[in-house]
């Protein structure tokens, strides 16, 4: 694909940014991966960095949640930037989304995620990325997505707080519908701070078990 | 004695808690911290007051903390 070789990515056409990503993954993969609908559930540390990397791997669309609007104690850990302060955390996704991924498809929802809406907004949705900040949400999502929807998968995260232990962050399948990342016990109640670095982490257990996901059983 | 399998460990019950609230007491675990898994179905908050334990259970209790 030499041709591609300082071409303007503005200037790729849907095939043409298609062809770049089969080149590296093979055709097979990446039409699994295009034809796929993935929820994220929150846009805070865990889900604005998970949304990036399903955007990288060629995701076919994404749902997109959040309530809430940047603010300056997120840029520590959350994929925003000082220009975006202020912004609506689904508009702000939407725009770092489109700047890596021009042709992923985007569904968005502002509001508050219930136990009520949510088998609603995540109807068309294979799968689910928890990404909530608070223990009742993260619980509310898990039962709801479960117990409410009939195969939705769920990929939560739980315990990524504080710095260094890299590897005790850990990718558990609890059941054929729940995969539970992150060490299990690091949260903000032990006052435990939060980086980017060990966020990451666990936002990339999440995003690469999806990826397996979607690859391995589809 | 009684055995439930909780977290893949087999533990020993001189009587068997009622209902799944009642084990989480006992256990000193936050209801509201965790997602409980039995047997494969996952329990809603709502219906861990109801939710009658038996002997030989597999049980999950997947415990949350906060941060994201």
């Amino acid at each position: 694909m030499r041709f591609f070789i300082g071409a303007k990515m503005t200037k790729l056409n849907r095939e043409q940014f298609k062809a770049v990503l089969a080149e590296r993954c093979g055709s097979d993969i990446c039409e699994k991966l295009d034809s796929a609908v993935v929820g994220i559930a929150g846009l805070g540390g865990l889900g604005s960095n998970v949304a990036m990397a399903l955007a990288r791997a060629g995701i076919g669309k994404l749902v997109i949640a959040d309530f809430d609007t940047v603010e300056p104690s997120n840029l520590n850990r959350q994929n925003y930037s000082v220009s975006q302060l202020g912004c609506d955390k689904v508009a702000a996704t939407t725009e770092n989304l489109k700047q890596i991924n021009p042709y992923v498809n985007i569904d968005r929802f502002s509001g508050k995620l219930t136990a009520e809406n949510i088998p609603d907004v995540f109807s068309s949705c294979s799968i689910i990325a928890e990404c909530f900040d608070k223990v009742d949400q993260k619980k509310m999502l898990i039962e709801t997505a479960l117990c409410e929807m009939d195969k939705t998968i769920v990929v939560a995260a739980s315990g990524l707080a504080g710095y260094g232990k890299s590897n005790d962050i850990k990718t558990r399948k609890i059941n054929s519908r729940l995969i539970m990342t992150g060490d299990g016990k690091s949260g903000i109640e032990n006052n435990l701070p939060l980086f980017a670095a060990r966020v990451i982490i666990a936002a990339g257990h999440q995003a690469n078990a999806i990826i397996e996901l979607i690859i391995e059983t589809t | 004695m009684a055995i439930l399998k909780i977290n893949g460990t087999d533990k020993n019950f001189d009587i068997l808690p009622a209902a799944l609230t009642d084990l989480l007491v006992q256990m000193k675990i936050d209801a509201a911290t965790v997602v409980a898994e039995i047997d494969g179905r996952i329990i809603k908050r709502s219906d861990f007051a109801t939710e009658k334990i038996c002997e030989g259970q597999k049980i999950e209790l997947i415990r949350l903390v906060g941060g994201g």
